[in-house]
């Protein structure tokens, strides 16, 4: 909504099946609501047909974009239904859970005439443009050495909510670290070798390697995992981006990158479905893939001691 | 119970603050990752008979629920103070407690035949200028009648009309849903009710004139951003709070942000208001939804007359 509005553009209509959004209110009051898709869709077919009249007398004619900030399963839904619409769609990472998601939405896309955009707010951090910049004028043959460590701590609500189901999230590597491993396959090129050390309903830990890296990473949303320094500080979230035994330094500059990403979509930059191809493949292969435990290249923090599902499902 | 919604932040920040722990959440949405950034350990849950069951586990092992919080829709309230009193806890629960006056009969029967105690949030009495006000009143001759008018806009978008919010059958409509912690105030100001006339209620406003044994108050309470005056549109704002005393603006636009967690700390210390303390508030906005409106006729609020808005969905 921030983006939307930063960006001097007016929502019309949106849609939630919860009726707590309040928060509509900040950015645009006028705006339609609906707890019905249908009804929703209703509207959507009348503003289209410039049957719907607003009292101040703006926009509300022929929908222009649909954003996308669903749970993550119903994303290829919403992206179809916004591209009948008539609309271009700005969709929320992950863009779907599986590849061949993508080879389908790209036919809706020829068929409608009308684009999917992707927000991958990483590839416009300064501190990653910056690393990408490092690693292009590094020398052809180096590869880079990567530790990636992700941790933000969530309660016992995550696993009752449909972030806790994989079938509905894709899991850990998909639901929390699309978004770095779009980063990675955009820093440091094509993906030669995927491996999962260890996966779990709170982590995973694994080994990817790029044209121009080998990179070891941790993810996880389990507080236990936390390195005691974080968990002295009061801290729930580490993130840690280790490159030739360097820190590079990413932990600020994250609140304006949705307005950057709907600023470069307007414009004609964003990114598109077959951007969002390399991390969506990352994340699937790593979804279905057998962990192979504690062998050859593999993250510190991957041999931290697995912990029970709060539920006590496997 | 209800752990997503607007109000339930500030329930976790007073749990939090008074030193005491959530256990278990039960909300049908589950957006709640808020509840992270307090009890990050509390079990949560989409389905009440689920919470229900993890609640009677705990008993079982006696780790009985010690309260309750309420902050679920107004037309649950009832339900879910009772279910709290049936599990031996104690209730502390969101304005308005109920929708009705007979329903707080009901409460009490409830009340007694348990071992719990339903509290409410009537947070504006803990409020430094309400105190104050109070103070002045209380000091002042015994048969001076205040004259005041009270205004409240706070402009809602269309949103509040697809919500439960907009359901006069489970909101209790604009005087109850926005209005009743005003309502409360006045008569712990003022004293007793002697006449509640209402002139103009719609979806979207309600003005009406109060007659306390200590006041005589003309009211406007509207979500209409249209309402707003025009130097507060002029600026930009959505909110406008007016409280004239005999002429006098009473200023309290601050000192809210801590109340939830003072009327938390006064429930802990057995100092909180019970289902006796709710009573009169509730029949007040009780008469207003159920009166009818006489129009632009006696003392009206000036902003009674403002022109009246249909309904955004055309009901």
């Amino acid at each position: 909504m921030k983006a939307i509005k930063d960006t001097g553009n007016d929502l019309c209509a949106a849609y939630d099946v919860f009726d707590s959004v309040g928060i509509v209110d900040s950015y645009f009051p006028k705006c339609s609501f609906f707890t019905q898709y249908e009804l929703f869709e209703r509207h959507v077919a009348k503003m289209n047909i410039n049957a719907i009249k607003r009292d101040d007398g703006n926009c509300c004619g022929k929908l222009d974009y649909v954003s996308i900030c669903t749970p993550n399963y119903l994303h290829d839904a919403h992206i179809r239904f916004g591209l009948r619409a008539g609309a271009d769609i700005i969709c929320e990472k992950p863009l779907v859970l599986n590849p061949w998601n993508i080879d389908a939405l790209k036919g809706v896309e020829r068929e409608t005439g009308k684009r999917v955009y992707n927000v991958l707010q990483l590839r416009l951090h300064s501190a990653i443009i910056d690393l990408k910049k490092r690693v292009e004028s590094a020398p052809q043959g180096k590869i880079f050495d990567v530790d990636l460590t992700y941790i933000t701590s969530r309660g016992n609500w995550y696993y009752t909510s449909w972030k806790g189901d994989v079938r509905k999230s894709g899991g850990v590597a998909t639901n929390i670290g699309v978004h770095f491993y779009d980063m990675l396959a955009w820093v440091f090129g094509k993906v030669k070798g995927n491996i999962v050390h260890v996966s779990s309903h709170d982590r995973v830990a694994g080994f990817l390697e790029f044209e121009r890296a080998r990179v070891r990473y941790f993810l996880s949303i389990n507080y236990d995992t936390l390195p005691q320094s974080a968990k002295e500080a009061g801290k729930r979230t580490y993130r840690s981006l280790m490159m030739e035994g360097s820190e590079v330094e990413f932990s600020d500059g994250f609140t304006e990158l949705h307005t950057d990403s709907y600023r470069n979509i307007l414009d004609g930059n964003g990114f598109g479905l077959d951007e969002a191809r390399n991390s969506i493949e990352i994340v699937h292969d790593i979804r279905y893939a057998k962990p192979i435990g504690l062998k050859g290249e593999y993250h510190p923090y991957a041999s931290l001691e697995s912990t029970a599902h709060p539920f006590g499902w496997l | 119970m209800g752990a997503a919604g607007y109000i339930a932040p500030r329930h976790l920040k007073a749990i939090k603050e008074t030193g005491n722990n959530l256990i278990a959440a039960v909300d049908p949405f589950d957006s709640v990752g808020i509840m992270d950034s307090y009890f990050p350990d509390c079990s949560f849950f989409k389905e009440f008979e689920l919470f229900d069951r993890h609640l009677s586990k705990l008993k079982a092992e006696g780790k009985g629920t010690d309260y309750l919080s309420v902050c679920s829709p107004d037309y649950m309230h009832d339900a879910h103070i009772r279910y709290g009193l049936k599990i031996g806890a104690n209730v502390i629960s969101e304005k308005p407690l109920v929708l009705n006056p007979w329903n707080l009969d009901a409460l009490e029967k409830a009340e007694g035949e348990s071992e719990g105690r339903v509290f409410t949030i009537l947070q504006m009495r803990y409020h430094q200028t309400i105190l104050d006000l109070k103070k002045l009143v209380d000091e002042g001759p015994a048969d001076k009648v205040y004259n005041m008018d009270l205004t409240y806009i706070t402009s809602r978008g269309n949103w509040f009309y697809t919500s439960w919010k907009g359901d006069v059958h489970r909101s209790g409509g604009i005087a109850t849903n926005i209005g009743i912690h005003f309502y409360d105030m006045l008569h712990w100001i003022f004293g007793e009710v002697k006449k509640n006339v209402v002139h103009v209620k719609t979806h979207d406003r309600v003005a009406g004139f109060i007659e306390f044994e200590r006041a005589r108050v003309r009211y406007f309470l509207s979500i209409n951003a249209d309402t707003l005056p025009e130097e507060i549109l002029a600026k930009g704002q959505r909110i406008f709070r007016s409280f004239n005393l005999e002429g006098k603006e009473i200023e309290f636009t601050d000192g809210f942000t801590d109340l939830h967690t003072e009327s938390y700390r006064r429930i802990l210390e057995g100092d909180g208001f019970g289902i006796k303390e709710a009573r009169k508030s509730i029949q007040i906005v009780y008469d207003i939804r159920n009166s009818v409106p006489i129009g632009l006729t006696g003392d009206y609020h000036p902003f009674a007359s403002k022109k009246i808005a249909s309904h955004p969905f055309g009901w």
